[in-house]
């Protein structure tokens, strides 16, 4: 029976967790509207989230083009429709992998970084501090990091798609020697703004708004020692991993129309 | 800003506060006060709540019952606007300082006056200069605190919770992890701010000898409840068995040396599982 119990203290531990992370929600919300007369406290959350970031995405974004010029080459050239490599390259990014692998390195590099600045200002009694300076830490510290993970994920995603593209015409054009005009002319005919580039840019909307939530969340929570924020942020990059690639498939399913 | 309450009130009265943690109990119907203008000093041994009765006296911990008034308002159904606005009458000074580590010493002083009011910059700059010289580490404003000794963070600490000129001035375990001689000029800044300044101060310490060199009045804690107090002198004089093993640093005595445990003998015979 011990197992048993266990495995209960377990369920309820997480139904608790996550009873806390939705009651703290609303209150950051709320916090962001403080911006509109702080823009500056945004603008550098901004540069440290989404600046910082993008060399990573570039990097990856490049390399995950590549390979799709190679893979989509190999798959296409069977049927002898290697003139369409550039639209199968267009689908996979703005579909699936700009918004999926972006927001796992965003959870990686970015996500991991709120929280352990937020768990170290907890632990050294910053946050306690600014309250007793007459500060909201909700505010002044988590909304305008929550906000800039909101709004960076998107573009880094979009970013990631582009430089993707690239890296699949420099594989296709440059290595495999398909034409370079049937490249972007099948992206062209072929890639629906509202099915394709809309359903993208979504998923890259609520994968942004569900990292930065679990990142603030675990920062804010953490236990205040070294251990309670390693573990805060080693939770923050699974969690968010694991919650991007569920809610991948559930969009996925929910925006699947049958042709 | 309130001239027209009577100076022989109390600034903070505690009155029959009951707290807990889930773990253990603190406080069990304890009241005392805070009288204006004095350095009032608790001390009593680690782990005793006094950290936490700062807690409760600055509104951040709700008590289970009773309740803190300050200045006769009561803190615990305040809403939460009106708290932060009284916080802006109060000053804390932290154990580690606590200071915002990636701004530099005269931002961290500045933080507060910047975040609450709309002062033009040259103001605030004067403001913050003052208080860092009060303190005497205006030539380390532009240090990080990463670069300050135990001594001096601690200072920026005093000056930053002096920003906005407070009416109480909270120290946590204001010389815990010191130097002799940090000691010494913390105590004779305690001291002397509050005099030259009029605020009003509470000191939370473990460290008899300071504590009762800057102390007004003194205040031993004991199994949460008040075993003494006075002035200084009559604190001092106390024959009270846990005031003294307190003050004379006896390892035991009322506050037993070992953690309550089964006999001995019958644990390292292996008898108690």
């Amino acid at each position: 029976m011990n197992w048993l119990s266990r495995l209960g203290g377990g369920v309820i531990t997480a139904v608790q967790h996550l009873g806390r992370a939705g009651v703290f929600l609303p209150g950051v919300i709320a916090a962001t509207s403080m911006l509109w007369r702080r823009p500056g406290l945004l603008i550098q959350q901004l540069y440290s989230v989404g600046v910082m970031t993008v060399l990573i995405v570039v990097v990856a974004g490049l390399f995950v083009g590549m390979m799709l010029g190679f893979q989509g080459y190999y798959t296409l050239v069977d049927f002898g429709a290697e003139s369409s490599l550039g639209l199968a390259v267009a689908l996979f990014l703005t579909r699936e992998l700009g918004p999926v692998l972006t927001a796992l390195l965003f959870a990686g590099r970015a996500g991991s970084a709120l929280t352990a600045e937020i768990g170290l200002m907890k632990a050294t009694q910053q946050l306690e501090a600014m309250e007793m300076m007459a500060v909201d830490p909700l505010g002044r510290v988590i909304a305008p990091r929550f906000l800039a993970g909101c709004i960076a994920m998107p573009l880094l995603a979009a970013l990631f798609s582009v430089v993707g593209l690239a890296g699949g015409y420099l594989v296709g054009v440059g290595v495999l020697n398909i034409d370079g005009g049937s490249y972007w002319a099948s992206m062209q005919t072929g890639v629906d703004v509202y099915d394709d580039i809309l359903g993208g840019i979504i998923k890259s909307l609520v994968f942004g708004f569900v990292v930065a939530w679990i990142a603030v969340f675990e920062g804010y929570h953490a236990e205040s020692s070294t251990a309670g924020v390693s573990r805060a942020t080693t939770r923050t990059v699974v969690t968010a991993a694991l919650a991007v690639l569920g809610l991948d498939y559930a969009m996925t399913a929910i925006m699947f129309d049958e042709v | 800003m309130a001239q027209h309450i009577d100076p022989s009130t109390p600034l903070v009265d505690v009155a029959h506060l009951d707290f807990r943690y889930p773990e253990r109990a603190l406080y069990q119907d304890l009241s005392l006060r805070i009288s204006r203008g004095k350095v009032t000093v608790i001390m009593g041994p680690s782990g005793c709540g006094k950290s936490t009765l700062l807690g409760l006296m600055a509104g951040r911990l709700r008590p289970l019952a009773g309740d803190v008034c300050f200045e006769g308002v009561a803190l615990s159904d305040l809403p939460r606007k009106a708290l932060y606005r009284l916080r802006r009458r109060m000053g804390m000074m932290f154990q580690n300082s606590a200071l915002l580590s990636d701004l530099d010493v005269f931002e961290n002083v500045a933080f507060p006056i910047r975040e609450n009011t709309g002062l033009p910059e040259p103001l605030v700059r004067n403001l913050v200069l003052l208080k860092l010289h009060m303190v005497g580490l205006r030539g380390a404003a532009r240090l990080l605190p990463a670069a300050l000794s135990g001594g001096m963070a601690r200072r920026v600490a005093l000056a930053r919770a002096l920003a906005l000129d407070p009416d109480l001035v909270m120290y946590d375990e204001p010389f815990t992890g010191l130097d002799p001689i940090s000691k010494g000029v913390i105590a004779q800044l305690i001291r002397e701010l509050n005099d030259v300044l009029g605020v009003t101060s509470v000191v939370v310490t473990q460290d008899v000898r300071e504590g009762l060199s800057i102390a007004d009045h003194v205040i031993v804690f004991a199994e949460g409840q008040i075993a003494e107090e006075g002035s200084a002198q009559q604190v001092a004089a106390s024959t009270q068995p846990q005031v003294r093993q307190f003050l004379d640093a006896k390892p035991d005595g009322p506050v037993p040396f070992h953690y309550p445990a089964p006999d001995y003998q019958d644990d390292l015979l292996g008898k108690c599982q």
